[in-house]
């Protein structure tokens, strides 16, 4: 949601499959490719440190720490909200319902909309 | 506590550096409904989950032999919880959660839990990212829990008790719980986006990346972990 808002603010063309994988390219975003590569193997891979050497490169030192602390964030963020049953927002549910379809998050075992 | 990321490849920013010393200090010190020797050694479980061989996420690790000392600090209990939200956060389900409580935590035992284990997930991350350490940790600090129970706290919209309030459903996750809030926000603060420019700023930047690149790396990493939210 907030990639989709973010693009918007500065009226970018982004493609929201970008999120999917890195195969899909930049898709708008700068460096998209690579970021995305980086969060993937920052999860799980064999190439850190080589995406982490062409990431430096691409976007600097400081460029770095912050995806970095960025993909830490993201591993606290889902774990307080799968662990704590956290709900899809309620203004969120209806706005999101294609992007939802469209990148198969209905089909997550943490769906959650309106449990109560 | 030693210096922190003192031998990574690249410098880190002084405020990230304070945010996570600050975190592991707390993670040291008695919280709401854990002791400080309780609440590291759900770190030091954190840390043998993330390097383990991976379960299925149905395996409780504490049924597997050998693998967790008998006389561990926490109950069973705890140290499955640890183990499942490390390795397989995407699995959980509502039941899981009741099965966890009828195992004998207390709901605010158990967000407490949730709290250290996201927050050592998160440093821990940070840490391997970098091509860094693990940072060292602090000693337990004596004292016990202070049981304070927060005014309104109840089961509503998620699993666990919340206090109701406006704002974003994730921020009121950990709310029956003030020690596990401080630290999740200190945190976010250091590694994302300030609060008010969530929202209020799409255009926020500390400079080294802009909003969409931000953006993608945490719509990315949530993927990764297959979470819905």
């Amino acid at each position: 949601m907030l990639l989709g808002l973010s693009s918007g603010a500065v009226e970018a063309d982004v493609e929201l499959d970008s999120v999917t994988g890195s195969e899909h390219g930049d898709r708008g975003v700068a460096h998209g490719a690579l970021l995305t590569r980086f969060a993937e193997q920052v999860h799980q891979g064999d190439d850190l440190d080589q995406v982490r050497a062409e990431l430096i490169e691409a976007v600097g030192e400081a460029g770095l720490i912050d995806a970095a602390a960025i993909c830490a964030n993201f591993n606290m963020m889902v774990r307080i909200a799968d662990g704590t049953g956290t709900p899809l927002d309620e203004g969120t549910v209806l706005v999101s319902a294609e992007l939802r379809q469209d990148l198969g998050l209905d089909d997550l075992t943490s769906k959650r909309l309106t449990e109560v | 506590m030693g210096p922190l990321y003192d031998k990574a490849v690249v410098p880190v920013r002084p405020d990230l550096i304070q945010a996570h010393r600050q975190t592991a200090q707390e993670w040291a010190a008695p919280g709401n409904w854990w002791s400080g020797a309780e609440r590291l050694a759900m770190v030091t479980e954190v840390r043998r989950a993330r390097e383990a061989d991976e379960l299925p996420p149905w395996v409780r690790p504490t049924t597997v032999e050998g693998l967790i000392d008998p006389d561990h600090v926490l109950a069973a209990a705890a140290i499955d919880a640890v183990w499942r939200l490390t390795n397989h956060p995407g699995t959980l389900t509502r039941q899981w959660y009741n099965e966890v409580i009828e195992w004998g935590l207390s709901p605010e035992q158990y967000v407490e839990l949730v709290g250290v284990v996201a927050t050592a997930n998160c440093v821990e991350v940070f840490a391997s990212a970098i091509g860094s350490e693990p940072i060292p940790l602090p000693g337990p600090v004596e004292g016990t829990a202070d049981h304070e129970a927060v005014a309104g706290a109840t089961p509503s919209t998620h699993w666990v008790p919340t206090v109701p309030g406006r704002g974003a459903n994730v921020g009121k996750a950990l709310s029956a719980v003030p020690v596990a809030v401080r630290a999740w926000q200190r945190l976010s603060a250091a590694q994302y986006v300030p609060l008010e420019a969530l929202l209020g700023d799409l255009q926020w930047s500390r400079g080294a990346l802009d909003r969409m690149q931000v953006e993608l790396l945490a719509a990315r990493t949530s993927l990764l972990n297959e979470c819905f939210y």
